[in-house]
């Protein structure tokens, strides 16, 4: 977007004129900061994505440590104040089985406290699989270990920290099907524009194969694929090569709307004075067709990501996606497909938060982003 | 029934030897109070002794030769006495007593005068059924529940749930129709159909004796002809059963004869001994017209019905063309779909209800068949339950929350033991009560190493080598914390044993088995590991010998009765931990299980049994290589099958176990005793299967409270057909 020196500088012409110089850039900012809706959208995405950049961080526990004796603890609440002292801490978690229902529950004892600190030293992860690590933003001093005693969000079945689970999902759903939207994106607008700005045989082509791969229904193949895929592979690799072929089925829709407007659009005036002018064909397509496209491009993607997201989750619920031992938001999901979830351990279901709340900012995003990119429009 | 109170205990007591004296078997039926009274343990074995003389030879004929005395402690010592108490307890605090249903097999002791249903009264007195004298056979079965609730009232709708078509077992569990039957502790033979039944001496002549008078649900005569059609026009007919079922041959493959002696006498022939053969038909494979399950019934068919769609009756081209209009490729496949009565509302029937509406409908409507062949201890025509009801409830865990509800009278089929928390908390609302089934020596989490691995060219011979090294799999199996499966998957239920812990079979090798191979020993296993030269590699994972990366995978069917994916986490985490052994879990969808069995392509497979509460010859699959579900041995279980596939087995203790089965398999029971117990010796010795927590309630039953005469205390086995074995036609409700 524009650079504040720039904005200052139509500050000083009045309002109209201001709209008449500024670019293509400008207007879309200008635009952009009037859905108040999109911009905090924006900040909160971008906050979530960075967060999760560092989810092994914010996490307390090895998402992977396991201990059956401490599996369904409900949520536990962090303590800052101890007899109107600043000590921040947590009480003991004690269960007992019920000998007639086998239900377990737990009961905090606050004769038992642990103390909370921050910033402290962990369990060790290496952060991005480079960098060793064992920094957490909660911990408990040492000689204590975190997995025995902060369960902020609970433990699901088999005793693991909900919490850190919990961020360690959100990155991998937040991020695994971006590279098959970035595809997506490519092959439709390369292929679309290509098929629609040319016509004639190309696009004769291009629109067979279009109607070929249309004709491939999906989830067979995602079944297909997901037993294809070499025995080797780990459950994540599978999955993330599976988003990218699938990307390669995708672009079909985004391909047919570009070649639509691109045929329309060839025919507009200022193509034509561009190509009287002796601009080349690079420069007609992506200085002055694309910016037209912009909108519907920028509506495509704010539909895709969600949709990559959604698509994670419900599959892997379905169980063809992501499965048990990865974890994601479908997967964490996925152990909630129960009755006894839904009647006695509500707070396995917290991963439903994320998945409807990023899915709504996305979609405020995009809201925002289509409305500005069509600055022209009113 | 609470047998606590004084004044009622003397009541069942004294009903109980009532029982006793009727039926011979009767020392099975005391229940643990009665023995601590020492003169009732001196009747029973006085009544027992007296009758056995008499009876034994006509009914249990592989028992002739065996003392009378003998044979009454042998049967103390196979049923099943919980020993351990608490950890017993865990898994059987509901069951308390051993109480059941029970033939009266004392002919004498039969009622002479019969009772109907009101609704079967009103059609004898409007004319359209004949009196029920007429419809019962000369000597109907004679069910006595006096253990439980006694003669109960007519009337009542079970209302229950199936999942789909598929679900075809929910029913076939109900309402059975074998020709020859197990009690329901499963450890007596009783008559069925059949009204009584013998082997020769050498087990390889079978005579059944059906029931005079006996009739279809039509009213039609049930006779021998609708056997001999069963075995002349399906068994022996290429078009209808192209492969032959394996109930109809011997170990060997030798395949039987079957001949009528009269309207209600027939033999079956084999040419060797096959001494498991009576077994073999009260069970799963012969299970009856009814029960589909191997493949187009199994036993008789009614052939006034059924005739009409058999070429060898109407011709072929006119049997074509009539599956033609019905939509199916040649007569073979619609008549098997014709005598399929689950489906085929049309088809008679002779278990205790009849289809109204089929399996391929929204709700499936079973009524009171006006003809079944059995009454209770007064002469009252049975079944009690005017109808059965299914609704379909295709998602389990809809089915859970229906069940939460009480929208269901008798339920035990897809309520996973997962919801016992939620189901017992919910009892009061629900007006039921939760019921466990004891499934003793079954361990419904068990890992099996393919010993088949890579034999045939189809994986990786290196690692095929390593699980066909005992050590490897003692290691493996010695590697993990079975606790934490007990309390993660089994609710801290059951405990953690070997393949060998199965108190309530005459083939569990003895106490010192009961622990073998399966306690965590990280030290001894990493001892063993390092024996067979696995060092550790470069990620801290053990490597094969040759120096590669060595990565274990084992499928874990989702979606199942239990949770095996997260059981394979647990044991992921610990051989990770403990020995350094990298697992790699591929969570599998249960028919690419099959798939990936059939193929030889598991390296560790998930599955339930593995020292199964099923007898070991009668539903070998988890026991020994048997055929492709044999975990530690799918090709060389395909190979005992069938040999022109895949080859015999690498693995000497599974070829071992294959040849002892063989020779099992054509004797009588009691001298196969010591046979099986060395093929259980074998199985845990070599660990053939890694086996986590058994004596879990795996089977729980949610029940209304106005249910009567349901059985406690009695095991729960696919052999058995469960809850089949509960001689279901004797429910009654209290309402």
């Amino acid at each position: 977007m524009s650079s504040e020196s720039n904005i200052e500088k139509v500050d000083n012409i009045n309002s109209e004129e201001r709209v008449s110089v500024a670019s293509q850039g400008q207007l879309i900012w200008w635009r952009f900061r009037k859905h108040k809706l999109a911009v905090f959208s924006a900040i909160l995405l971008l906050l979530l994505y960075l967060t999760t950049l560092f989810a092994e961080f914010f996490a307390t526990s090895d998402p992977l440590e396991s201990e059956a004796f401490r599996g369904l603890i409900q949520p536990q609440p962090i303590h800052f104040f101890d007899e109107g002292k600043l000590s921040p801490h947590v009480c003991a978690m004690e269960g007992t089985r019920d000998p007639y229902t086998y239900k377990k529950t737990y009961k905090p004892n606050c004769d038992k406290k642990t103390p909370v600190e921050f910033f402290t030293k962990g369990y060790e992860y290496e952060w991005l699989g480079l960098i060793p690590m064992d920094r957490h933003l909660i911990g408990v001093p040492e000689g204590y270990l975190a997995e025995e005693h902060i369960f902020l969000l609970g433990t699901d079945i088999q005793g693991r920290d909900m919490w850190s689970r919990i961020w360690v999902a959100s990155r991998l759903s937040l991020s695994i099907g971006l590279v098959g939207v970035t595809l997506t994106l490519i092959f439709g607008i390369s292929l679309g524009g290509i098929s629609g700005f040319y016509g004639g045989f190309i696009d004769t082509i291009i629109q067979r194969i279009i109607e070929i791969i249309r004709a491939v229904p999906t989830i067979p193949l995602w079944m297909a694929l997901s037993a294809a895929m070499p025995f080797s592979w780990s459950i994540v690799q599978i999955y993330f090569s599976i988003t990218l072929i699938i990307s390669l089925f995708a672009w079909t829709d985004l391909a047919r709307v570009v070649r639509g407007r691109f045929l329309s659009l060839r025919e507009e005036d200022f193509v034509t004075a561009a190509v009287l002018s002796g601009a080349n064909e690079r420069r007609i397509i992506f200085r002055h067709v694309m910016p037209s496209l912009y909108s519907h491009i920028i509506a495509a993607v704010s539909l895709a990501i969600p949709l990559m997201i959604i698509s994670e989750t419900a599959l892997s619920f379905l169980g063809l996606g992501l499965q048990a031992p990865a974890i994601s938001w479908g997967t964490l999901l996925q152990g909630t497909q129960n009755v006894q979830s839904v009647a006695l351990y509500k707070w396995l279901m917290i991963p439903a938060f994320p998945v409807v709340g990023s899915i709504l900012l996305f979609n405020f995003l995009g809201d925002g982003l289509r409305d500005a990119a069509d600055p022209y429009s009113d | 029934m609470s047998i606590l109170n004084p004044y009622r205990m003397i009541t069942v007591l004294l009903l109980a030897f009532a029982a006793i004296s009727i039926a011979c078997g009767g020392t099975e039926v005391v229940t643990e109070k009665v023995v601590q009274t020492v003169v009732v343990e001196k009747e029973v074995v006085k009544e027992v002794e007296k009758i056995k003389e008499v009876e034994v030879e006509k009914v249990v004929i592989q028992e002739k030769e065996v003392p009378v005395d003998k044979v009454v402690t042998k049967e103390v010592v196979t049923k099943y006495t919980p020993e351990e108490g608490e950890e017993k307890a865990s898994g059987q605090a509901a069951t308390g007593e051993v109480a059941y249903t029970r033939q009266v097999l004392d002919k004498s002791k039969h009622p002479t005068s019969y009772g109907e249903s009101p609704d079967l009264a009103a059609k004898v007195k409007s004319g359209d059924l004949p009196p029920v004298e007429d419809r019962l056979p000369k000597n109907p079965m004679v069910l006595d529940s006096s253990d439980l609730d006694g003669v109960g009232k007519y009337g009542g709708t079970w209302k229950r749930a199936f999942t789909g078509p598929a679900d075809e077992q929910n029913i076939e569990r109900i309402s059975k129709n074998h020709m020859i039957f197990w009690n329901s502790q499963m450890t007596e033979l009783r008559p069925h159909i059949a009204e009584d039944f013998e082997s020769n001496a050498d087990a390889t002549k079978f005579t059944f004796k059906l029931r005079e008078g006996m009739k279809w649900s039509d009213g039609e005569p049930f006779t021998t002809a609708d056997v001999m059609f069963w075995y002349e026009h399906i068994l022996l007919d290429d078009n209808v059963l192209p492969a032959k079922p394996g109930y109809s041959k011997t170990a060997n493959g030798e395949m039987g004869v079957w001949k009528a002696v009269d309207d209600y006498t027939y033999t079956v022939e084999f040419s060797e001994p096959y001494g498991v053969y009576l077994e073999l038909v009260s069970g799963l494979s012969v299970a009856g017209h009814l029960t589909q399950f191997p493949v187009c019934g199994g036993g008789f068919s009614p052939k006034h019905y059924m005739s009409q769609f058999h070429a060898a009756f109407v011709g072929e081209e006119e049997a074509n063309k009539l599956a033609k209009d019905a939509g199916y490729d040649n007569w073979g496949t619609h008549f098997c779909a014709k005598n399929n009565p689950v489906k085929n509302v049309d088809s008679p029937v002779t278990t205790a209800w009849m289809p109204i509406k089929g399996f391929n409908e929204e709700e499936s409507v079973w009524e009171r068949n006006p003809y079944y062949w059995a009454v209770d201890a007064e002469g009252n025509q049975l079944p009690y339950l005017d109808k059965i009801v299914l609704s379909l409830a295709e998602d389990v865990e809809v089915l859970g929350l229906r069940v939460v509800a009480g929208e269901f009278d008798i339920q035990g089929r897809h309520v996973k033991p997962d919801k016992l928390p939620l189901l017992r908390e919910n009892e009061e609302k629900g007006g039921y009560r939760v019921q466990f089934t004891s499934a003793a020596g079954s361990s419904a989490i068990t890992v099996y190493p393919n010993q088949d691995y890579g034999a045939h060219g189809e994986g990786d011979k290196e690692i095929g080598d390593l699980l066909r090294e005992a050590d490897f799999r003692r290691a493996l199996s010695i590697g993990f914390d079975r606790e934490q499966i007990r309390e993660a998957i089994f609710l801290g239920m059951g405990r953690s044993a070997s393949a060998c812990a199965i108190p309530d079979e005459p083939y569990a090798p003895g106490p010192e088995y009961d622990q073998m191979w399966s306690t965590l020993d990280v030290a001894k296993a990493n001892e063993l590991l390092d024996g067979l030269g696995l060092k550790e590699g470069s990620d801290g994972f053990r490597t094969k010998p040759s120096g590669d990366p060595l990565v274990l995978d084992v499928i874990a069917v989702t979606g199942a009765f239990t949770d095996s994916v997260g059981a394979a986490e647990l044991i992921k985490k610990d051989w990770a931990d403990n020995i350094g052994i990298n697992l790699k879990i591929t969570p599998t969808e249960r028919s690419l299980r099959e798939t990936r069995l059939k193929n030889n392509e598991a390296m560790l497979s998930i599955w339930g049994g593995g020292g199964a509460s099923e007898p070991l010859f009668l539903f070998p699959n988890h026991d020994l290589a048997f055929n492709w579900e044999s975990g530690m041995g799918p090709a060389s279980g395909q190979w005992f099958q069938d040999s022109s596939v895949f080859g015999p087995p690498l693995s000497a203790s599974i070829a071992k176990q294959q040849e002892l089965w063989r020779q099992g398999a054509a004797l009588p029971r009691s001298e196969r005793i010591d046979i099986g117990k060395e093929i259980r010796k074998i199985a845990c010795e070599e660990v053939h299967a890694i086996t986590t927590i058994t004596e879990t309630p795996a089977w729980i039953f949610v029940i209304k409270n106005y249910v009567r005469n349901f059985p406690t205390g009695v095991p729960f086995t696919t052999v058995g057909q469960t809850p089949g074995s509960f001689y279901t036609e004797a429910f009654w409700f209290d309402q």
